[in-house]
Formats: structure tokens, sequence, C-alpha cells
């Protein structure tokens, strides 16, 4: 089914709009959100609410491209348990991974105070974040921009990545990592850390 | 807050902010996922997958998030999944443990009818050697020569076929293979591959009988040059520092004269280098001679028409000069520091005399 005949099924509350939506899209957000959990049956979990998400945010949003808007929700879903569930303990998953790979990105010796809790309401904040972020990654060549979508906003592996990329491992590890190594610069630039 | 807890606020900052990317960007990696899903199966890309539940079950979980029996549908899935999956990880085995089975036979018969082949080849090598009418053909100005130097397979040629590897990769030495033949020590080569005009290229080939030697082609592609080993005293192991393997090409059919020269001359000619040193750098165009140049690259640079690459011999790389002597005659230099008499030829017919 189109995605804009099971949006107009959201907006008309046609509970047949979930249904459609799971048939669709549960292995591809099961991978967004086992890449995150490393654990099926939470993942199972996030992936369902991904749904009642949906069903809760459709309307007021009309979302263009579904898929995209599912992973965002299925995403958010999976790291917002991802951080409640290890608040104290780490875990081996490709989430830990990236955020690893992410923390080479900040600054040595910063002070800042941690924000608490992951508001789903976009404050100023976050959008500067994300209009930050939106300069980096359009300034990528098409290469590096795909990979750098693929592995840190899908956090699949970097064998993966490169897998559907068509490129070598090697050479995905060595684009991450200038990707990286840019993105700390493009930081400190912009004043990303205080 | 510690470094270690900023670094850490900030990085989830960061993955936070990279989940609001524009739709159209995970749209389009979303496809190229997808399309990797299919192709691989149906698997995912490196996790396993949740099998596609009965709508019913999800129709039900949404509609109550707060229902009982939902974790116990979601993971009875589940185990349904990991059982499916484990299933497929046995016959992938299976299918894996057939495939190096059969490999290992195919892998045996190769190396016993390959090991047929080289003693076929090596006796071939000897005949060769012991025949002293073997002529070879050098070049299009129909320079043959009475070979006295036996051009053979050997250790070095080996070696200089390995490191030639590394240039004939290059794009502009891609060459396709060329079918050689042997009459009575006449090579001729059925040249098919593709090379731009004044665009000298050259061929290694281990595979290729008699000598697996070095064999050139010019631009014309209708003249090869062997490279060999060249020892008086009959100790034909270049590993005993007694030989040499040649490799020249040239862009257009040329005059050659070799010239034996030991380290003395080439003091003479003021080049001050160790023939076991690989990173030796003699100059280009330094004036050695009166109207004399030297054309020298590691890497078959293109000088003024002229390219040439190492010379192996004595279990290592030898350096080999090129000298032009301004009327488009250029000589072949070869360095043989075991030889300490300097024979100058004017062809390789009279090597020797």
């Amino acid at each position: 089914m189109e995605d804009s005949v099971i949006v107009e099924l959201y907006w008309n509350r046609d509970e047949n709009a979930l249904v459609e939506t799971q048939i669709k899209y549960e292995r591809y957000l099961t991978t967004v959100a086992l890449n995150i959990l490393n654990n099926l049956e939470d993942s199972a979990e996030c992936v369902n609410d991904t749904y009642l998400g949906a069903w809760n945010s459709i309307p007021p949003q009309r979302p263009s491209l579904l898929s995209a808007y599912l992973a965002k929700i299925t995403r958010r879903i999976s790291i917002d348990k991802y951080r409640y569930k290890n608040a104290a303990r780490r875990a081996d998953s490709n989430y830990e991974a990236s955020l690893e790979e992410l923390c080479e990105t900040v600054g040595e010796s910063l002070d800042m105070k941690a924000e608490e809790g992951t508001n789903p309401v976009k404050t100023r904040e976050e959008e500067l974040r994300h209009e930050l972020i939106m300069k980096f990654i359009n300034n990528l060549d098409s290469e590096a921009k795909r990979l750098f979508v693929g592995r840190y906003f899908y956090m699949d592996s970097v064998k993966d990545c490169a897998s559907y990329l068509n490129i070598s491992e090697a050479k995905a590890k060595t684009t991450l990592f200038r990707i990286r190594q840019d993105l700390k610069s493009f930081l400190v630039k912009e004043g990303f850390f205080e | 807050m510690s470094e270690n807890d900023y670094k850490k606020v900030k990085a989830n900052e960061l993955i936070d902010a990279i989940g609001t990317i524009d739709d159209n960007l995970i749209e389009e990696i979303g496809k190229l996922r997808a399309q990797y899903f299919e192709e691989n199966n149906g698997q995912t890309l490196s996790s396993p997958v949740i099998k596609q539940s009965k709508t019913e079950e999800f129709t039900s979980h949404s509609e109550s998030s707060t229902n009982s029996d939902e974790p116990k549908s979601t993971l009875s899935r589940a185990v349904v999944s990991s059982l499916t999956n484990k299933y497929k990880r046995r016959i992938w085995i299976s299918v894996a443990a057939t495939v190096c089975i059969v490999g290992a036979v195919v892998l045996i018969v190769y190396r016993i009818s390959n090991s047929a082949a080289k003693d076929a080849s090596q006796a071939m090598r000897n005949d060769l050697r012991t025949d002293k009418s073997s002529r070879i053909n050098f070049a299009a100005e129909g320079i043959t020569a009475e070979d006295e130097m036996t051009y053979e397979a050997t250790t070095a040629a080996s070696e200089a076929m390995e490191f030639c590897d590394g240039v004939k990769s290059e794009e502009s030495y891609v060459v396709s293979e060329d079918v050689f033949e042997n009459t009575d020590g006449m090579y001729t080569l059925e040249n098919e591959q593709e090379y731009e005009d004044n665009e000298p290229c050259f061929i290694f080939d281990a595979e290729v009988y008699p000598t697996d030697a070095l064999y050139l082609i010019d631009a014309d592609g209708n003249y090869t040059l062997g490279g060999g080993n060249d020892n008086p005293e009959g100790d034909d192991n270049p590993k005993n520092g007694e030989g040499e393997i040649s490799v020249m090409v040239a862009s257009e059919p040329i005059t050659v004269t070799y010239c034996l020269v030991d380290e003395e001359e080439f003091d003479l000619f003021g080049i001050d280098f160790d023939i076991y040193d690989e990173e030796i750098v003699v100059p280009l165009d330094v004036e050695l001679r009166e109207g004399y140049k030297t054309y020298y690259s590691r890497t078959c640079l293109d000088t003024s028409g002229v390219q040439w690459d190492w010379a192996a011999g004595n279990g290592g790389i030898m350096p080999l000069v090129i000298l032009e002597n301004g009327k488009g005659n250029r000589f072949v230099y070869l360095v043989e520091s075991f030889y300490n008499e300097t024979v100058e030829v004017n062809s390789i017919e009279s090597r020797g005399e």
C-alpha cells in the first residue's frame, strides 16, 4: 500500500493504518531498533511503540516520507529505552559503538551541564543542533553522507554499511574516521562545545 | 561533571541531533538497506529478523499497550525467529563444509597436475640452456643473438616478475594475456593487447614458456626481449651472485647495444651507488659521456620515449641504465658486479667476442 494511503488511514483514525504499517515496515523498523538495543524482545516492543507513536502523532503530522518518519520514532524510542536500561551499565551494541566513536569528536576539557531527560518537544537548542548537523552533512560528498547516515542514524555496523554502499570495509572505516575528524573540527568551530 | 561524562552528554546530543536529519536522507539510505535485505535473501544486515507476525496479534497490541499478553506473544515470535535462524545457520554450515571439501579435492588435483607441468617446463629449459644454436629474436631491427646467455627461469626472474607485477597493475601497463609461441628459439608475440602509440608496455608472465623470463614489446608489438641468466662458470643460480635478468622496454625499434660494465666503470661515470640498495637513484639527464644521457626510473618512468625497468639479479634488484648517444642509438648497461672486466660490444651478437 502506498505511504500516502496509509497516512490517510491514520488521518481517518482507521486502525488498518497500524496493520498496514506493520505489514510494510515491521522488518525495517526492527533492524533500526535492533541496531541500538541488540535485543529482539526489546526491539519488538519499541517497534510496537513506534506504531503507537505514529497513531498518536498522525494527525496532526502528515509525513511525506512515512518510512523516514517511522524510523525516526523507532530510533528515538529505542535510544530512550537503551538509555533507561543502561543507565548504570554498558552493553555491547552498535549504539554503544556509535556513541563511543562520537565521543571522539567531543572536546577534551570543557565544562558543560548535562541535559536531563529526552524531551520530545524540540527546544531551541535542539533546533540549533539539527541545523548544525544538517550543515555538516550537506557539506559531505555523496558517499560520505550515505556512510554517515548509515552508521550514525541507522547505526549499522561498519561492515554492513560498506556492504550496502558497495565499498570495502577498510575504506568505510577510513572514511568514517575522516568524517569524525572533520565533524570534530566543525563542531569546535561552530561553538558546539562551550 | 567529569570529562568523561561531559563527552557522553555531548555525544548523546550528537546522536539525538543526527536523529533529526532530513527525511530525504533517511529515505535514501533506507532504500539502499532495503535493497540489501532483498539481495541477501531477506536477512537483516547483521542481526536476526523478527518474522512477520500475524496482523491480529499486532492490532491487539497496538490498541492496548498495557495488555499483559503482548510481551508473551512478542516473545514467542522472537523465540520462533531464533529457532528458525538456528536451523538456517546449520544449513549454511553444512553447505560451507561441503564447499570446503570439494575445494580441497580440486586443489589437490590441481597441484598434482601443476607439478607435472613444472617438471616438463624445467626439462625444456634445460634443453634450451644446452642448445647453443638457440636463437632469440631480440628486436625489430633483426638483431638476433647467438645466445651464450642462457635465458631461463630463475628465482631472480620470479622475483623480478613479482616486483614488476606492481608496475603491471598500473593502468597504462595493463595488458591482456598474450600468446607466445616458441619455434626453435624464436619467440613470436601474438599481440592482442591494446596500447596507445608510443606507449611502451611490457609483459611478465611466469607461465609463459620457455624461459619464464621477461618479455618485452615495443609500440609496434613486434619485438620481445627476454631476460636470463649469465654465468660463464655454468652456475646458473643467480642467488650465488652470478647472473642477471634484464628488462627493457622501448617505444620504437632501436639498435640495442649491450655493455656489461662493472662497478669501476660506473665509478668512472661518476655514479655512486650500491647495487643492492633498492633506494638507489641515478639522476636523470646526467651527462655521463659526451652526448650521453641516463634514463633511469624505478617504475618505468617515461623519459624521452624510452622506458625501462629494473634488472634483477644476484638475488636482488640490479640497476640498469640506458644511454642514448644523441644519434638515436641507445645503449643498455647492465651492472654485474661480479665481472671485473668491461665488455663492450656493438650488438648482442658479438657479445663475448
